[in-house]
């Protein structure tokens, strides 16, 4: 794969993390705070 | 394309392999009462393939070290995101205990060894100088800890869409991308030059040396107090009548602040010594839950609570890491690193297991935040005679 593709790729799962993120907050973000929100390693 | 440039992209796609690998791995938990629901199961079932995956990643992680310092991160990386897709994929037909253990316990513990921060780590510290190695480890680590506090709401949204089966397929679609991602670090193994060690030579040197075994130890404190902490802190709060929601608030903010103490952390790293950061480090965590446990838990004292121990929380990855770079140079980093997060994973799943063992027989949690606070102590004196110098080996070779 290029160096090119692999910037385009990283770019798009990038911004496909970020609006997976976002559209879930607006999906469910009350049943994410019920459900319980772990962040250990 | 410059040397600078070049760096950044291996940055970037560092950052993004660690944000969906941990990201991913942090909504785990999201699946236990869907799935448990389904078949029946007591909580034990999809606990032990967890604990399992926790274990297997912890031991396995020396080897998938050893592995990417001599062949290259990136053919670990891809091995790692193809089992971590594997495990996703067939966890999502898995109906007994069996096949629970198989896909999220072996193939996932796997993989994770494969994709995160021991390996990912090691390229990323053999791609940038040693001056700036800190700061990038530690924006290294906080896109983990970014992945781990956006992927959450993601895969919740995965679930009440699809369904706990689909959204673990489309989440091991998202593992796969792990693989072309790859692609963006290029890393391979350090040119073998006469002078080099062998694998065996470096464990050697490692094992002689006091300072490697200081730093495991302390990294052990780290575990532990994380994982008491993510673990049983809700129930904690509950206990001191707060409502259930509020464990899950102080957690995400945890996970928020993470993400600024893990990148200044490492950009503190590149400036201060690292070891007598670390002491400050878990002296700052010991007076935390001095006083998180000396004051009457209000809503205020657990908010502040969650913003101190996030800013705490793997602010230790970049400098532990860091420190074992400093001391031993980056050609083995990710072998060496990964008998560090060994230890991270024993003290891991020694809080998690002793929080609910001594709270079952003492009726409290009491007697594990005073371990905590003890461990902080011993934590702290582990890492003060470590001296960030170079072994004789790296101090003889030409610059």
């Amino acid at each position: 794969m290029s160096r090119s593709l692999g910037v385009a790729l990283s770019i798009a799962v990038a911004a496909g993390l970020l609006a997976l993120a976002w559209w879930g907050w607006q999906r469910g973000g009350l049943a994410l705070l019920q459900l319980g929100m772990g962040s250990c390693l | 394309m410059t040397a600078r440039r070049a760096t950044t992209w291996v940055l970037l796609g560092a950052a993004l392999i660690l944000a969906l690998s941990m990201g991913i791995r942090h909504g785990f938990g999201l699946f236990l009462a869907p799935m448990s629901a389904e078949f029946g199961w007591g909580r034990e079932v999809f606990a032990f393939a967890i604990a399992l995956q926790n274990l297997l990643w912890g031991l396995s992680q020396p080897f998938a070290g050893a592995l990417a310092d001599r062949y290259g991160a990136a053919r670990v990386m891809v091995v790692g995101g193809i089992l971590y897709a594997l495990g996703l994929v067939l966890m999502a037909s898995a109906d007994s205990v069996w096949s629970l253990s198989l896909s999220a316990g072996l193939l996932i513990g796997l993989g994770l060894s494969g994709t995160t921060f021991s390996v990912v780590v090691g390229a990323v510290s053999r791609e940038v100088p040693a001056e700036k190695r800190s700061m990038a480890m530690g924006i290294a680590a906080a896109a983990g800890s970014f992945g781990q506090f956006a992927m959450l709401p993601g895969t919740l949204g995965l679930l009440s869409w699809l369904g706990w089966s689909l959204a673990l397929v489309a989440l091991g679609a998202l593992a796969a991308l792990i693989v072309p991602l790859v692609a963006m670090l290029k890393d391979k193994p350090l040119p073998v030059s006469g002078s080099d060690q062998t694998l065996g030579a470096a464990l050697r040197e490692a094992a002689a040396h006091k300072g490697f075994w200081l730093l495991a130890l302390g990294f052990f404190v780290c575990g532990f107090q994380v994982v008491f902490i993510g673990v049983h802190l809700p129930a904690y709060l509950v206990d001191q009548h707060l409502p259930a929601a509020v464990g899950t608030t102080v957690l995400a903010l945890v996970g928020l602040f993470n993400i600024f103490g893990t990148y200044f952390a490492g950009w503190l790293g590149g400036r201060m010594s690292k070891p007598r950061l670390l002491v400050g480090l878990y002296l700052a965590r010991a007076v935390v839950l001095v006083w998180f446990i000396s004051v009457p838990v209000t809503l205020f004292t657990a908010y502040t609570f969650g913003v101190l121990m996030g800013i705490l929380w793997l602010s230790t990855v970049p400098l532990t890491n860091g420190t074992v770079a400093t001391l031993f140079g980056v050609r083995n980093l990710s072998m060496l690193g990964g008998i560090v997060f060994l230890f991270h994973q024993l003290g891991a799943f020694l809080g998690g297991w002793m929080g609910g063992f001594l709270y079952d027989r003492t009726g409290s949690y009491d007697m594990v935040w005073k371990i905590s606070i003890a461990l902080s102590l011993v934590a702290a004196a582990l890492n003060w005679p470590v001296r960030e110098q170079p072994v004789e080996r790296l101090r003889m070779s030409p610059a």
